[in-house]
C-alpha cells in the first residue's frame, strides 16, 4: 500500500516554526511515518495539490492501493482530490465545528470529514466526539503517535525507574538560553536580575538602527523587569528601578532615544537611566516625548536600567496601580564613527554549553508559553505557593516557542507578584537535540501538565512512557493515559470556550478550569511521595510506563492503523507460525 | 448612648457614585441605621473636623458615644478622643499587613491595633482579622440589617413561578433583551446591530422561571461572565428561562456596552437574556425582588452581598457558592450551592498586585448543573421550592435579621465595657419628631 503524508511544516522550517499554529503536527507524522513504513511504502508530499493525483493514479495502474494522509485539521485538509483522502487530526474541545464561516465551507468540519468519509484521531475523546455529530458509525478511529517506541514489546519488559534520591545532584549541559530565578532578587518593591550575560543566549547584533516596541503583542514588551502587564499603546512600569533587556547582543556606541511618559507625583521629577554604570538624568513629563542618550555597550551589558521613580501611584485614582513611567517605544543608532572594532561575541548556537546543577524534587513541564490553552501561569503560580518555603523543590519549564520575549515578561510579571519564595525556577529556551531532551528527562522527579485540554500531549506521555510519574488533569485526551495509579490528579470541570481557529471568537464549545487549590495539593502530595516514599514512586513510575505502552507502544499502534487501513502487517503476518 | 455614624459619601453625594470604590459603604451605613437607633440615638456626621467636640459635650453630659465609621481601615479617621470603629467589608482569606506607597494606614493590622475594635460582616473576615491580630482583637460580624425591610415580600405559599406576566417599569434607564435584539436564531444573531444605550423611561414584560443578579458590572471580582455564559449553556434551547441582569454603574455606555458583547458572544440562544441599567425606584425594585424565582451570585467573594441578602430575605432562593461571607447564610436547604475552591490573588486596592490572599475561582460545571437543578425544582418540584424559599426567609431573618443584629451589638459593645439599652419603638420616634421639629423652627427663622 501507498501512504501519502504530508504537514504544513516539514524538517527544514520546524526549528524556526516552534510555537506556531499547528507545528506539533510535523512531530506527530514523524512519528507515524516510523510505523506506515512497516505497512507499506510512505511518500512524502510537498504539495498535495499538485503531487497526491499523479502518485494516486500511477498506484491505481500499477494496482496499488493508495491513501493521502493529511496530518492537519480538517479545515486545512483538501476536500477535492481524487485520491482517497483522510485526516490525521488532534481535537481538544466537547465539539467539532459544525457551522461554516467566512465563506470557507471547510470550517464546518462535517463537510470535509463526510467527503473524506473517515479520519483519525489522536485521542479516544475525539473519536468520541467526532461520532456524537457524525453519527455512531462513522468510521474514525483513535490512533495514539506511537511515542513508547520499540524499547518493550511486552510488559514484562518494562522496568521501572528509581527515584533519585532527593539530594542527589544532577547537572544539565545545555546550549539554549536558561532562565533561573536564583539570579533574581525579588521583594514587593524590587526587582533585580543578575542572569549572567552567557545565560541569555540572545543574537548578536551589529545593525546601525533599530526601533523597539513595548506595546501588547511585541516580542521586546517581553524583555521587561518591572513593569506591569503591556497594553494596547505600550507599558507601564511598577517598581521604582524597572529595567529593559535588550533582545540581542551588541557592542560599540549608540545613541539611545526613549519614548516615556510619567505619570502621577513623576511628572516633574528627574530620573536616571543608565547601562553598564554610564548614568544620566531623565526628567519626566507628563506627555509622550523622546529622550536621547548616548552609551558604549559591550556584550555583557544588555540591561537598560531606570531608577528613582515614585510607585505611590494616584491616592483614589479609579485605576490603584502605582504607575512610574509609560513606555512606548526605544531606538538604538550607531554612532559614527565607530570608537572600537566591536568585540565579537560567538553566535549563540556556538556559545559553550551551560552547567545548570539541579538536586532535590524536580518538577518538567514541556510546552509552548503563546498556547493559552496550557495555562502556565497557574501551573507556576501553584508551584511557587506550594513550595513558597521549600528550597528542594524545582520547577523545569522547556518552553517550544521561538519568541523568548513571548514568556519572559509573563514571567517577570508573575515573579513580581509572588515575590521571594525558597523554591526555584527554571525556564529553558531554544533547540534542544534528543540528547539535550533526554536529559532533561532523566533529571525529572516528575512531568507536569496544567491544561485546559489536550489533543494528545506528546511531552506528557514521551516522560511518562520513560517512567516520570505526572501531575495532570484527567480530561480530553488525557483521560487514555492518566489516571490515579501513575499520575497525582488535578481536578478540573468543564467551561465556555472557543474553537481556537474561529476568527468570531464564540463561545461555542467546552473545555476545562483548573482546580487550583487541588494543584497546589497535588504538589505538596508529590512532593512527599518524592521525599518520603521510594516504594510508592517506583510503582506510580511503573504505572506511567504501563499505561502508555498499552496506550502508544509501536506495535499496538501499528496493529490499528494495519486494521484501520486493512492491510496486513508485515510484522504480526511474521508473527505467525 | 449616642451613635455618631460617617461614610464618605452622602445622600448628596451619591448619585454619581454608583459602582465607584467604597459606594456601597454609604448604602450598608443607611441599613445599619435603624438597627442602630434601638440601642442609641444615631446622628450622621459629614465633617470629622467637628466630631471631638461633639464627643467631649456628649461626655459632659454623661453619656456613652462612639463613632462607627463606614470605611475601609484605610480611610478610618485615627487619633480621635471619640473611641473609633471601623464596620467595613473584606472578602479576601488576609487582611493587608503590610504598607506600601508610603502610607502606613494600608497596613490594615496597623490601623486595627490602634484601634479599639472592629465591625465586619461576615465570620469569614472575622477569621482573617484574628489571624492577623489575635483571637482576642475585639472584631465581631454584623451584616447589614436589611432582613426587615424584604420580609414583608415573602409569601409561605409562593409559588415559584409568577402565574401571570408582569411588566418591570425603569424611571429612566436601557433594557437590552435578547429577545426583542434577535439573539434566538442563528442568522439573525449575526446581523445583530449594536443597540442605541439612551437612557429613557423604559419597560419590560417578565414571565417565566426568572434568575435575578445585581452587580456592578465594572467589578471583576462579580465574575458575571461566568453567571451569563452558566446560563446560557444550561437553557440555550429553553425559551421559558429568563435571567435578569441589574446592572449598578454609572456610566451607562460602558455598562451596556460590555454586557451586550457578551450577550452577543454567547448566541443564538432560545432563553432570555435581559440587562436592566438605569434607576429602579424602591418600588420597582421590591416588584423585581418578588417576582423573581432565583437570585443569583458567581463571584469570587464577597463581602456580604446586600442583594443576596435582600433577595433571601424575600424567600428566594440561591444559586450560589457558598465561600467568603456567604458562607454564612448559604447551604443546601436554601440555596444550589455552586462548588468553588481557592485560588491566590492580590489585595485589590494594592498598586503592586503581589499575590498575598485567597480568593474563589468557580467550578463552572457545577454553576451549570445548579441552574438546571434549580430549573426542575421550579418547575416540577413546588413542595421542594417551598421548603427553599421558607428556608431562605429563616436564615437570613437569623443572619441580618435587625432583632438579631441589635443583640449581637449590644453584646459586642458590653463586652468591651459600655452599657448600651435596648430604646422602645416609642422613644425612637418621638426623639425624631423632635428632631424633625427644630429642623422646622430652624427653617422658619
Amino acid at each position: 500500500m501507498l501512504f501519502l503524508v504530508h504537514s504544513d511544516y516539514n524538517a527544514s522550517t520546524i526549528r524556526n516554526s516552534l510555537g506556531m499554529p499547528e507545528y506539533s503536527y510535523y512531530f506527530v507524522l514523524k512519528s507515524y511515518v516510523a510505523v506506515l513504513e512497516e505497512l507499506g511504502r510512505v511518500v512524502f508530499l510537498n504539495d498535495p495539490a499538485s503531487e497526491a493525483d499523479r502518485l494516486f493514479d500511477a498506484a491505481r495502474q500499477s494496482g496499488e492501493e493508495c491513501a493521502f494522509l493529511c496530518f492537519a485539521p480538517p479545515h486545512r485538509a483538501p476536500v477535492n482530490l481524487r485520491c482517497p483522502t483522510l485526516c490525521v487530526f488532534a481535537w481538544e474541545f466537547s465539539n467539532i465545528p459544525d457551522e461554516g464561516w467566512d465563506d470557507e465551507p471547510r470550517n464546518d468540519w462535517r463537510f470535509v470529514l463526510a467527503r473524506h468519509g473517515r479520519t483519525i484521531t489522536l485521542s479516544s475523546y475525539t473519536e468520541q466526539v467526532v461520532r456524537q455529530i457524525m453519527g455512531e458509525d462513522f468510521p474514525v478511529r483513535a490512533i495514539p503517535v506511537p511515542v513508547y517506541g520499540k524499547a518493550a514489546s511486552q510488559l514484562s519488559d518494562i522496568v521501572p525507574r528509581d527515584l533519585p534520591p532527593p539530594h542527589a545532584q544532577r547537572v544539565l549541559r545545555l546550549g539554549c538560553t536558561v532562565v533561573d530565578s536564583r539570579f533574581y532578587e525579588i521583594s514587593a518593591e524590587t526587582f533585580v536580575n543578575r542572569s549572567p550575560a552567557e545565560y541569555i543566549r540572545v543574537p548578536n547584533w551589529h545593525g546601525d538602527k533599530v526601533e523597539l516596541y513595548f506595546k501588547l503583542g511585541t516580542e521586546e514588551s517581553g524583555m521587561l523587569g518591572g513593569f506591569y502587564e503591556p497594553e494596547p499603546w505600550g507599558i507601564w512600569s511598577r517598581i521604582a528601578a524597572p529595567w529593559v533587556m535588550l533582545p540581542f547582543r551588541t557592542s560599540g556606541r549608540y545613541r539611545l532615544g526613549v519614548e516615556l511618559t510619567g505619570y502621577g507625583p513623576n511628572i516633574g521629577r528627574t530620573i536616571q537611566i543608565e547601562v553598564g554604570g554610564q548614568a544620566f538624568p531623565l526628567p519626566l513629563s507628563g506627555d509622550f516625548a523622546w529622550n536621547d542618550f548616548e552609551f558604549d555597550f559591550t556584550p555583557n551589558t544588555s540591561l537598560i536600567q531606570f531608577s528613582g521613580l515614585d510607585t505611590a501611584g494616584i491616592p483614589n485614582a479609579h485605576d490603584p496601580r502605582g504607575m512610574g513611567i509609560g513606555l512606548r517605544s526605544m531606538r538604538l543608532e550607531r554612532v559614527e564613527p565607530l570608537s572600537a572594532t566591536p568585540a565579537e561575541a560567538p553566535a549563540p548556537a556556538s556559545r559553550p554549553p551551560l552547567e545548570i546543577p539541579l538536586d532535590g524534587v524536580v518538577y518538567t513541564s514541556v510546552f509552548n508559553p503563546g498556547d493559552d490553552r496550557k495555562n502556565w501561569l497557574d501551573m507556576l503560580s501553584g508551584f511557587c505557593f506550594a513550595f513558597r518555603d521549600e528550597p528542594r523543590a524545582t520547577l523545569l519549564l522547556k518552553m517550544t516557542h521561538h519568541s523568548l520575549g513571548s514568556f519572559l515578561g509573563q514571567f517577570h510579571y508573575m515573579l513580581q507578584r509572588i515575590g521571594n519564595v525558597k523554591c526555584r525556577i527554571i525556564i529553558l529556551h531554544g533547540f534542544l537535540d534528543d540528547d539535550s531532551y533526554r536529559q532533561l528527562v532523566d533529571a525529572s522527579t516528575y512531568c507536569v501538565n496544567t491544561a485546559r485540554c489536550e489533543g494528545l500531549c506528546l511531552p506528557l506521555m514521551e516522560f511518562m512512557s520513560l517512567g516520570i510519574p505526572a501531575l495532570a488533569p484527567r480530561h480530553t485526551a488525557m483521560l487514555d493515559y492518566v489516571n490515579a495509579e501513575n499520575t497525582f490528579v488535578i481536578e478540573s470541570g468543564v467551561e465556555p470556550g472557543i474553537w481556537p481557529h474561529d476568527p468570531r471568537a464564540l463561545l461555542r464549545t467546552l473545555r476545562y478550569r483548573i482546580d487550583w487549590r487541588s494543584l497546589v495539593k497535588a504538589y505538596q502530595d508529590s512532593f512527599q511521595v518524592a521525599i518520603e516514599n521510594p516504594t510508592a514512586y517506583r510503582c506510580m513510575s511503573e504505572r506511567a510506563q504501563a499505561a502508555q505502552f498499552e496506550f502508544c507502544a509501536h506495535d499496538t499502534v501499528r496493529e490499528k492503523l494495519a486494521t484501520f487501513f486493512n492491510v496486513r502487517s508485515a510484522a504480526s503476518a511474521g508473527d505467525r507460525p | 448612648m449616642i451613635f455618631f455614624v460617617y461614610a464618605t459619601e452622602t445622600d448628596q453625594t451619591i448619585g454619581g457614585s454608583l459602582g465607584l470604590a467604597d459606594y456601597s459603604y454609604f448604602f450598608v451605613m443607611k441599613k445599619f441605621l435603624p438597627a442602630l437607633e434601638r440601642l442609641g440615638r444615631v446622628i450622621i456626621i459629614s465633617d470629622l473636623a467637628s466630631l471631638d467636640a461633639h464627643f467631649d459635650v456628649a461626655r459632659v453630659r454623661g453619656h456613652e458615644a462612639i463613632l462607627l465609621s463606614f470605611t475601609p481601615p484605610q480611610k478610618t479617621p485615627l487619633g480621635l478622643r471619640c473611641p473609633t470603629f471601623p464596620v467595613f467589608a473584606w472578602e479576601y482569606s488576609t487582611i493587608p499587613n503590610e504598607s506600601w506607597g508610603n502610607e502606613p494606614r494600608h497596613n490594615w493590622a496597623w490601623v486595627l491595633k490602634s484601634l479599639p475594635g472592629a465591625i465586619t460582616h461576615s465570620r469569614f473576615t472575622v477569621g482573617a482579622v484574628r489571624a492577623e491580630l489575635g483571637a482576642g482583637y475585639p472584631v465581631v460580624s454584623l451584616p447589614a440589617p436589611l432582613w426587615d425591610e424584604y420580609a414583608a415580600l415573602y409569601h409561605p405559599r409562593a409559588a415559584a413561578v409568577h402565574g401571570a406576566d408582569w411588566q418591570l417599569d425603569i424611571a429612566k434607564g436601557v433594557v437590552l433583551d435578547s429577545h426583542a435584539l434577535g439573539l434566538q436564531q442563528a442568522e439573525t444573531a449575526r446581523t445583530a446591530a449594536t443597540p442605541v444605550f439612551d437612557e429613557v423611561p423604559c419597560s419590560v414584560r417578565l414571565g417565566g422561571v426568572t434568575y435575578t443578579s445585581v452587580f456592578n458590572p465594572n467589578d471583576g471580582r462579580k465574575n458575571w461572565l461566568d453567571l451569563i455564559s452558566g446560563f446560557c449553556f444550561a437553557f440555550r434551547d429553553n425559551p421559558n428561562a429568563t435571567l435578569v441582569m441589574k446592572l449598578a454603574y454609572h456610566d451607562t455606555q460602558f455598562a451596556c456596552g460590555i454586557l451586550w458583547h457578551e450577550m452577543k458572544k454567547l448566541a443564538p440562544y432560545r432563553c432570555r437574556v435581559i440587562a436592566v441599567q438605569g434607576y429602579l425606584d424602591g418600588a420597582a425594585y421590591r416588584q423585581l425582588v418578588a417576582n423573581s424565582t432565583y437570585v443569583v451570585n458567581t463571584a469570587h467573594g464577597e463581602g456580604q452581598c446586600l442583594p443576596l441578602m435582600e433577595f433571601m430575605s424575600a424567600g428566594k432562593p440561591a444559586v450560589a457558592p457558598d465561600h467568603s461571607a456567604m458562607a454564612d447564610y448559604i447551604d443546601a436547604s436554601n440555596a444550589f450551592v455552586v462548588r468553588s475552591s481557592e485560588e491566590w490573588t492580590h489585595w485589590p486596592h494594592d498598586p503592586r498586585l503581589v499575590l498575598r490572599a485567597f480568593r474563589y475561582r468557580i467550578n463552572w460545571e457545577s454553576l451549570r448543573d445548579a441552574y438546571l437543578a434549580s430549573w426542575r425544582v421550579a418547575t416540577g418540584q413546588p413542595a421542594e421550592y417551598l421548603r427553599m424559599s421558607r428556608q431562605a426567609h429563616q436564615t437570613l431573618r437569623q443572619h441580618c435579621g435587625r432583632k438579631a443584629i441589635a443583640a449581637q451589638l449590644k453584646q459586642f459593645l458590653e463586652k468591651l465595657g459600655y452599657a448600651p439599652k435596648y430604646r422602645s419603638a416609642l422613644r425612637i420616634a418621638l426623639e425624631k419628631a423632635v428632631i424633625v421639629l427644630r429642623r422646622l423652627r430652624c427653617g422658619m427663622r
